[in-house]
């Protein structure tokens, strides 16, 4: 039982993963809470499914239904830097926007991929078995896009972009022009969250506009798993560990439903899988167990600091 | 003073700002007309709100004039971005967490000054021999032993000890123009005094013109070749030369209480 939920979390994991370093780059890199992501991710499983009833290779329609992303993000980057939008209302903005658009370009709510050629039929021509494909497929395209960010974020562009996420009045004043590093990193993030849509497009052989909602909290349980799991400043460590993280939270749903939890209830699993992460990473162990009269004096002073350290920040 | 030597010139600056209510307006910089000298050492002085932190935000970008001319070096820079002018200003201020990023390591955060200094971010990985070199022989000069850590991350790092980095990696920049923003006053007074010392060294030594915000009246005296004391948005005092080394601390200090109309913090009369 345990190999098979490893292989499911592999199988529908792995297809997450260029979602999971897209919202590595986007919130945790750039420090940009960026929703658009998920409507980019059903923007680019509409445009690569378009382009696929349309004749496209799998790899073109890839790449288009990336495209599509990254002028998602495009806008949304221009709503924050032109307009002065803060980039979380931006996003939920993108993000009911994008649905309709996705609808436009398919011309319907859904459209089937039986027919077609995909990414997926071609792993399976090897001869794989649909399982393997899959795995293969996700594995080989999360790797090189992984690859790929890693590259980036160690070259002296990538290190600017880093530094734009830290402090933007230290970097601008270091030489990097900010707004144009937030504008390409907001695209590129898109971008690889539109590919993870495609390849969900691709892989289930038809494409539904409903399949973008709630993913962002995918990449988020991706990005707290995987920095509960690894503790490191290394950029390299940081995409292995949200890549970990993606494919963690796959087995942990699988897992549940083999346990026999209804599957409507993975989207609650999923947001306390969340807290439980998120509470872990703050307190430590200390939320989860019963401690001296002392310990919860000096939790209960750590809570006092918290609250007089707390900042509001203005939506508009 | 000869115009061509003048690396820094404002004509007529003015920046106002606008509070709350908006009907009443605090003219930070009140139409300021300034000339600095190539490879000189300004110091400014005044009391809060006088004007300084502005004028520094000023030359740096961070803010822009609502009045008025800012060249450097006979260009017109005052409609440039900060980003802009990084190649040929640096600034060190009072905050170490704003001089140096604690996320990153000492050596990246070298890597960040040479590249800044070329305005080059480029898709290549940096020189990682070049940047430790550079970043060694300007940390060596504050005796720290800091250039022994160059891998480890600059939040390890004390206030002080970030202090030293963020004048050595402007030391490494090699800018036309340093601006410190009291950037010892944060220090204990041993630690300072060393990073004073230095940067001071660095200075002279790269022949970098410099302008430096200080509530010490002493160290203005000290470590500046010239004496700007400023007021509700402008210059009342301007002292160089021998007219400078003529006055002492206790002279200036009454000076400062009987134009800006009020006593010296103890601090600024006990550092003597």
């Amino acid at each position: 039982m345990i190999r098979d939920v490893l292989f499911l979390g592999l199988q529908i994991g792995l297809l997450y993963g260029p979602l999971a370093l897209g919202v590595y780059l986007a919130i945790n890199v750039l420090s940009l809470p960026d929703l658009t992501l998920e409507g980019s991710f059903g923007l680019g499983g509409a445009a690569s499914a378009t382009g696929l009833v349309l004749g496209l290779d799998p790899v073109s329609a890839l790449l288009l239904g990336m495209c599509a992303g990254a002028l998602a993000g495009l806008t949304t980057a221009i709503l924050h830097v032109v307009l002065q939008m803060n980039v979380l209302l931006a996003g939920i903005l993108m993000t009911t926007a994008a649905w309709s658009v996705s609808i436009i370009v398919m011309g319907t709510g859904n459209i089937s991929l039986v027919r077609a050629e995909t990414l997926f039929v071609w792993a399976e021509a090897i001869p794989l078995g649909n399982q393997a494909a899959t795995i293969l497929v996700g594995g080989v395209v999360t790797l090189l896009f992984g690859l790929f960010l890693t590259w980036l974020l160690g070259t002296g562009f990538g290190l600017a972009t880093r530094v734009t996420g830290l402090n933007i009045q230290t970097a601008r004043s270091m030489g990097i022009r900010t707004e144009m590093h937030q504008v390409i990193g907001l695209m590129l993030a898109n971008a690889l969250a539109a590919a993870s849509g495609a390849l969900v497009a691709q892989s289930q052989g038809f494409m539904d506009v409903s399949i973008q909602g709630g993913v962002i909290v995918v990449g988020l349980a991706a990005l707290t798993i995987g920095m509960s799991v690894m503790r490191s400043d290394r950029i390299a460590a940081g995409v292995l560990s949200v890549v970990a993280g993606v494919v963690i939270y796959r087995c942990i749903v699988a897992l549940s439903l083999r346990m026999g939890i209804p599957p409507n209830a993975v989207k609650l699993i999923t947001a306390i899988l969340v807290f439980a992460f998120v509470a872990a990473r703050i307190h430590g162990k200390g939320i989860f167990t019963v401690t001296s009269f002392v310990g919860w004096q000096a939790r209960r002073r750590k809570h006092m600091q918290f609250l007089e350290n707390d900042r509001v920040a203005p939506l508009f | 003073m000869h115009p061509s030597l003048s690396a820094v010139r404002l004509r007529g600056a003015t920046k106002r700002f606008v509070g709350l209510g908006k009907k009443e307006v605090l003219t930070a910089l009140d139409s300021i007309d300034l000339d600095v000298e190539e490879s000189s050492c300004v110091a400014l002085i005044g009391s809060n709100g006088a004007g300084k932190s502005t004028l520094l935000s000023i030359l740096m970008g961070t803010l822009l004039l609502d009045e008025g001319v800012l060249q450097l070096d006979h260009q017109d820079v005052g409609e440039q971005p900060s980003w802009k002018r990084a190649d040929k200003i640096a600034l060190v201020r009072q905050n170490p967490e704003h001089n140096v990023l604690s996320a990153l390591s000492i050596e990246e955060n070298f890597a960040l000054a040479i590249m800044g200094r070329e305005r080059a971010f480029g898709l290549r990985r940096y020189d990682r021999d070049a940047v430790r070199h550079a970043a060694t022989q300007a940390l060596a000069k504050f005796g720290m032993g800091i250039e022994s850590r160059l891998s480890e991350a600059a939040g390890t790092l004390s206030g002080g000890q970030r202090q030293a980095v963020a004048v050595a990696m402007a030391a490494v920049r090699n800018p036309r123009l340093l601006l410190l923003d009291e950037h010892v006053s944060a220090l204990d007074p041993k630690r300072a005094k060393v990073v004073a010392e230095v940067t001071e060294d660095i200075v002279r030594a790269q022949s970098i013109t410099t302008v430096m915000v200080t509530h010490d009246l002493s160290h203005a005296l000290k470590h500046s070749d010239r004496v700007l004391m400023m007021h509700r948005g402008r210059i009342v005092m301007d002292l160089s030369g021998d007219e400078k080394n003529a006055i002492g601390f206790t002279e200036l200090a009454s000076r400062f209480e009987h134009l800006v109309g009020e006593a010296l913090p103890d601090r600024t009369l006990l550092a003597v």
